[in-house]
């Protein structure tokens, strides 16, 4: 059996001999996916696995009364690549809480996969799914911001944690929860971390290249904040936007060739993001390249060599040496035949910290688990981390790489060549913009 | 801001700027040319809008990397793998197109959208969902010194290549034998048999050098525009609209307009950066106020070419019919005897979204099946229907019943703009316009974050019905959709039997002959519009209200694609049909992705099978399971020689 | 009652109609021949506004029509039928009928009415018995025998109670026995109705029989013009007919 057919979500309904609507449906354990064989893309089509139709399978593995975790991921959808990422990450931290850490309050814990389409309204309707007919008692993932927002939302009226992955301000500032943790980055801890190194190292004439969406909006924004933060000398020699899906910047990168900009910021995400690293060489740009994203392996195997000597916000590099680290790469390796990523990284430390908590309260009920993991401390794998209180957002080092030619892989590599602190990336309390509304 | 520091004057740009503008214009419309190049070639013979162009131009892509990784030859690729698509184009074409060109191109257009489903979902399978890194070939590489500026060799490159590329076709067209025979038969078919051609076969010709032309333009976009099984989405829109602002079939009009945009788009991106997003729709609006047919547009769509018309009439079931009753009895006491017991308000929401797109449907039966105009642009109304609702509750008011009838008001209100701005014209231009609106809707959505929320959508706590009932409650919905598409069925089956109903009928199946009887045909499309659109709006209106959420995914044209493709799978014409194929299509979605993860393929098959072997949809078996049961036809489906005696009266 | 002054219409290189004076009298029936690509369907349009003239004028009851669009024309008193039946296809002959009789209903654009409830669905009914089409009320169109489609054709032009009606070749591709039956009857139905007629038509000898008066047009420009005596002694007439091969 592949690893990856494990966590179909719908392989889940189908074997529970559920409906689509949804009257009953069974878990998956990680516990079985101990094969490690395959690259585990996840290129099954998730059926045929046909034992098992009775609807009682895990029977031997899961307890009577799990631990329910629900997972919104974008099994298709234009985030589908970094859906297979983030489920392999599921699978490995499953595997971990079950086989090593022995379970959450000596239950067992079952995982089920609803997918978000990577879109808003779907990732909410799912959650919904994961309340309604999971009976799940955590949320976690979803990737676009969109996506992240609506089902925080949504986690709150039903007072159910959420762990959220995406990078949005709001997330943990004016739409925080007391529902919604994020051990992932927000957009302003990268910013900080991006422009104090960029200013002190590229230059300070800089100019802003964004995607005319939330996502662009909100680097060219807290990016700007960033620089004023920083209390550098800094100069925007411009700030040009195009809009989500354009695929020319002929206009954009010639006006920034015969700039005086030191460096660009280029502020989108997959193939805009491949679009314009690979005009940029072909238009032979002499300014340097900050990104927050070409740290995403997917967008390294877009862009390729084109995506080689620009700098980037690192979220996580598998050789970064802490013990947390080691274990995670093991474990990620031996299942999937490949080194973590950021996604299971979040997850990683996302469901390790909630199964603390749970064990610290005795309990999986909300109020308990918030109040465990509010203030708490860890050692993860990129460094110590505080998930503070005022906010829910994680504090941790930031990071500043830059990408290498391809070696050990197809893709290219990355090099850390910058480290920040927590307290220097991370915005103090006061400028978040949450008021912690009531559970 | 930007836009203001550097104001679109000539007297202020630098020989530098005035360079890369030119070349970047160049390169731009070019590309352009090529893509709508095969799209105009197609239509211009066989009067099929091809929406499947985009998706053959990202196998163009994805097949010229395949054979460059296993070559190591760029030029040899870029000939190879458009060769490659070809073959497939024409493969798709003689399962498909080959058998129904003398339909109604509604079914054109429904054919061609599941070709591209499959197509799409087979890419995702063999190749996934990622961008995929195509190196610039070395000779290419880097920049070269033009005059005054450093300028990418590749697209110093794909300007030549391209206008090679162009001028071999048109030269082909114009001069060889093939061109004069596919001339002949566009203008006149029963001419071209006369000449002894078998035309379908030249059709399939067409349609390989159609193929051909979009697979070399996606790869000869590639290495800079990157590879992902979404570009093709990008290239279908600008094939619409180049081809739109061009002439429909004038191929001449496809380069001219190409380039137009081309130039026009480098421009915009340079002096107002702001606007870019906007530019294709601009264009094509200014071009449809001043010239609807398009710059050189003398082409007149063939009367065939534009008419819905079916063999068989099934009137529309009324309310008071016993199953109608039957069934609204069940679906009465579903929530009530259902939950927590078949079901869990998960399901009771899910059916209330079969209700839904029952309504949305039934909105697009009024407009494409009763009057004939074929709309792929009702995602406008639904997608403004939920905004409306959705805004009007976070800023005004959470009362339902205000926020419902500003969005009827508003949906209408657009359609029946949309309905003045194309209404004078016909058949296939109606297509591409209500598409190219709805876009821009989309887009709007996307860039205007601060009213819209942009791409985060916009989520909204509750609705309640009188200041008390809560509507975003399950069961109350539930009840709530039942009720609004009873109503909605209703005042449609009214309108539809009424004499306006007549008129909208009579339009269907001749416009012109319905002028010459007096009636004001321009007045009637526009209000059967609004009609559709405040219909369409209710949909959405009740979506954001069932999700407390919406973004601009209900404003994507592939909602309405869907809503298209709902409507024929029920049974276009029939009003019920459409409810019924907007609720299986939601079942169908349900359940399939439980089994597939590329469940869009199954849907794709589904519609090339319907649009096939069952155009009336799902509500002629009921008519054809009927007759069967009642032994009044053979059971292989095809009618036996009835006997002589129940003939006569 | 009808008057054309200079009127011209080309299509590119192509001069379809040149300066046609056309006069058209309140009585009698006026035909208007010619061979093949004379302008006979072109000058129709023109006059009922399917076309835009390129020059020229015309005059309907004293006022100018040129230039207005084809429902204004039917309103103010013509109606046409087409050469190649232009019939709503997919509905029952009762639909196609009412459709034109609707038309001058005070009700024609109610959306609440039911469109079989209202008065001229009365019209359509006597319409139907005058046509002899009663038997085909629930026939759709298109399953019609050809001579029926082609009554039908001229039925929905009558419809709409015109003063002056323009039949392009009503009984074309009908058998000598059935276009003599039809021009009976559309001239009973003329008559009952105070229709001014005006005729394309191929059929020399019919023309003869039938009209009071006859214009031929050649080349886009008329030849002659006369009581059909006149007409058939012309040799212009024979010479335009036996030049292009189209005499009958």
């Amino acid at each position: 059996m592949r690893p990856s057919d494990n966590t179909r979500r719908r392989t889940v309904l189908k074997r529970a001999g559920g409906g689509a609507l949804g009257a009953a449906s069974l878990s998956l354990l990680a516990g079985c996916a101990d094969d490690g064989g395959g690259d585990g893309d996840g290129d099954g089509d998730g059926s045929g696995n046909g034992d098992g139709d009775d609807g009682d399978l895990n029977s031997g593995d899961v307890g009577d009364n799990p631990v329910r975790i629900g997972f919104l991921i974008p099994q298709t959808g234009i985030f589908a690549a970094q859906g297979e990422a983030m489920e392999r990450g599921a699978e490995t931290t499953l595997h971990q809480l079950n086989e090593e850490v022995g379970g959450i309050l000596d239950r067992d814990v079952a995982g089920f996969i609803e997918d978000t389409e990577g879109d808003p309204g779907q990732g909410r309707d799912m959650a919904r799914r994961h309340v309604e007919t999971n009976d799940v008692d955590v949320l976690i993932g979803a990737v676009s911001g969109a996506v992240n927002l609506s089902i925080a939302d949504y986690a709150h009226d039903e007072g159910v944690p959420y762990f959220a992955y995406g990078g949005p301000e709001e997330i943990t500032g004016s739409e925080c929860r007391p529902t919604t943790f994020r051990y992932q980055y927000s957009d302003s801890q990268i910013a900080r971390t991006g422009a104090k190194w960029a200013l002190e190292n590229l230059g300070e004439n800089v100019w802003i290249h964004v995607a005319d969406y939330a996502f662009g909006q909100s680097i060219s924004r807290e990016w700007k904040k960033a620089f004023e933060a920083s209390d550098l000398e800094y100069n925007i020699v411009d700030e040009t936007q195009t809009p989500l899906g354009h695929d020319d910047y002929s206009s954009v990168l010639s006006q920034i060739q015969s700039s005086e900009a030191d460096w660009v910021l280029q502020g989108f995400s997959g193939s805009d993001a491949v679009n314009f690293l690979s005009q940029s060489t072909q238009f032979g740009l002499e300014q340097d390249i900050m990104s927050t994203t070409n740290t995403y392996r997917p967008l390294r195997e877009g862009a390729g060599s084109s995506a080689v000597g620009t700098y980037t916000t690192i979220r996580y590099e598998p050789t970064y040496d802490t013990e947390a680290n080691q274990t995670l790469v093991d474990l990620h390796t031996e299942l999937h035949d490949q080194p973590p990523t950021d996604f299971a990284l979040v997850i990683w430390s996302s469901l390790l910290r909630y199964a603390e908590a749970a064990e610290a309260a005795g309990s999986v009920e909300t109020e308990a688990i918030i109040g465990e993991l509010e203030g708490m401390e860890s050692e993860e794998p990129m460094g110590p981390a505080t998930m503070r209180e005022c906010d829910h957002q994680a504090m941790r080092k930031g990071f500043v790489g830059r990408i290498t030619e391809p070696n050990e892989h197809d893709w290219p590599g990355q090099e850390i060549v910058g480290e920040l602190g927590a307290e220097e990336v991370t915005r103090p309390c006061t400028d978040t913009g949450c008021e912690m509304p009531d559970l | 801001m930007i836009a203001s520091q550097s104001l679109p004057l000539l007297a202020f740009i630098s020989v530098e700027q005035a360079a890369f503008l030119l070349l970047n214009g160049l390169a731009l419309g070019v590309l352009y040319v090529l893509i709508a190049a095969g799209f105009a070639v197609i239509f211009g013979i066989t009067d099929v809008l091809n929406f499947a162009h985009g998706a053959f131009y990202m196998v163009g892509a994805y097949l010229t990397l395949a054979v460059v990784d296993a070559t190591g030859s760029f030029f040899v690729a870029l000939i190879v793998g458009p060769i490659a698509v070809a073959g497939i184009g024409v493969v798709a074409e003689r399962l498909t197109l080959s058998n129904i060109y003398d339909r109604s191109p509604l079914y054109h257009v429904l054919i061609t959208f599941g070709v591209l489903l499959i197509v799409t979902e087979l890419v995702e399978i063999v190749w996934g969902t990622g961008t995929q890194f195509f190196q610039t070939p070395e000779l290419l590489a880097g920049a070269v010194q033009v005059g005054p500026i450093a300028y990418p060799k590749y697209r110093l490159f794909t300007i030549l290549a391209g206008a090679v590329i162009a001028l071999g076709t048109w030269l082909l067209i114009r001069y060889s034998r093939f061109g004069l025979i596919l001339r002949a038969g566009a203008q006149d078919q029963a001419t071209a048999r006369l000449m002894g051609v078998n035309i379908k076969k030249y059709y399939t010709l067409t349609f390989a050098l159609g193929t051909f032309l979009a697979a070399i333009a996606g790869g000869l976009a590639s290495p800079f525009l990157s590879v992902n099984p979404e570009m093709g989405n990008g290239a279908l829109i600008i094939a619409f609209v180049v081809v739109a602002i061009g002439g429909l079939g004038s191929f001449a009009g496809a380069v001219v307009a190409g380039l137009l945009v081309g130039f026009t788009q480098a421009a915009v991106d340079t002096f107002v950066p702001a606007l870019s997003g906007f530019v294709f729709y601009i264009l094509l609006l200014a071009a449809l106020l001043i010239k609807p047919e398009g710059i050189l547009g003398d082409y007149e769509i063939r009367k065939h070419a534009a008419k819905l018309s079916y063999d068989e009439r099934i009137p529309p079931v009324p309310l008071t019919d016993r199953r109608v009753l039957a069934l609204l009895g069940a679906l009465l006491l579903l929530p009530v005897v259902g939950l927590n017991t078949v079901m869990s308000s998960y399901g009771v929401g899910l059916v209330a979204l079969m209700f839904i797109w029952g309504i949305l449907a039934l909105s697009l039966d009024t407009v494409t099946g009763y009057t004939g105009l074929i709309s792929f642009g009702h995602a406008a109304f639904y997608g403004v229907g939920s905004y409306v609702v959705a805004l009007t509750t976070l800023n005004v008011t959470n009362s339902f019943l205000l926020s419902m009838g500003a969005a009827i008001l508003v949906a209408a209100s657009i359609a029946w703009l949309v309905g003045a701005i194309s209404a004078r014209l016909s058949g296939l231009y109606f297509a591409i316009i209500t598409f190219a609106i709805g876009q821009l809707l989309y887009q709007m959505s996307v860039s205007w974050s601060g009213l819209t929320g942009g791409s985060n959508g916009l989520s909204i706590d509750r609705v309640e019905l009188l200041g008390f009932v809560d509507v975003s409650d399950t069961v109350t919905f539930y009840y709530l959709a039942l009720a609004m598409l009873v109503a909605s069925y209703y005042v449609a089956k009214r309108i539809m039997d009424s004499p306006f109903g007549l008129q909208l009928q009579a339009i269907r199946e001749s416009e012109r002959r319905t002028t010459f009887l007096g009636y004001n045909t321009n007045m009637a499309k526009r209000r059967i519009f609004a009609v559709s659109g405040a219909l369409g709006g209710v949909a959405g209106g009740l979506f954001v209200t069932l999700q407390t959420f919406t973004s601009p995914e209900t404003l994507f044209w592939v909602v309405s694609g869907d809503a298209l493709f709902a409507m024929v799978l029920g049974g276009v014409g029939t009003l019920y049909g459409p409810i019924i194929g907007g609720a299986v299509l939601i079942g169908l979605d349900q359940i399939l992705t439980i089994y597939f993860d590329h469940w869009r393929m199954l849907l794709g098959l589904i519609l090339i099978v319907i649009v096939l072997f069952a155009p009336r949809g799902l509500v002629s078996f009921y008519a054809i399971g009927a007759e069967l049961l009642r032994g009044e036809r053979g059971p292989f489906g095809s009618a036996e020689p009835e006997p002589v005696e129940e003939r006569g009266d | 009652m009808l008057e054309t002054r200079n009127l011209t219409k080309t299509f590119g290189a192509l001069t379809a109609v040149n300066s046609v004076d056309l006069t058209i009298e309140r009585e009698g029936i006026h035909s208007i021949i010619g061979p093949n690509g004379a302008g006979k369907s072109t000058l129709f349009h023109l006059l009922t506004g399917y076309h835009q003239p390129t020059e020229g004028t015309i005059r309907f009851e004293g006022e100018n029509i040129e230039g207005k669009s084809p429902r204004t024309i039917v309103d103010k008193g013509i109606s046409r039928s087409f050469q190649i039946s232009d019939l709503f296809d997919g509905l029952t002959v009762e639909e196609n009928v009412r459709i034109a009789t609707q038309s001058l209903d005070e009700n024609r654009n109610s959306v609440w009415k039911r469109s079989d409830s209202i008065d001229s669905t009365r019209k359509a009914e006597t319409l139907m018995e005058d046509l002899d089409l009663t038997e085909f009320a629930d026939t759709r169109a298109d399953a019609l025998s050809h001579g029926d489609r082609r009554k039908l054709e001229v039925g929905l032009a009558i419809a709409v109670e015109p003063d002056l009606m323009l039949l392009d070749e009503p009984t074309a591709g009908m058998g000598n026995e059935g276009s003599a039956k039809m021009v009976q009857t559309i001239r009973r139905i003329a008559d009952e109705r105070d229709i001014k007629l005006v005729l394309i038509e191929h059929d020399l000898e019919m023309v003869m029989e039938i009209s009071d008066r006859i214009t031929v047009l050649n080349r886009g420009a008329i030849l002659k013009e006369g009581d059909p005596e006149t007409i058939q002694a012309d040799e212009d007439v024979q010479e335009a007919y036996i030049g292009t091969g189209e005499g009958e």
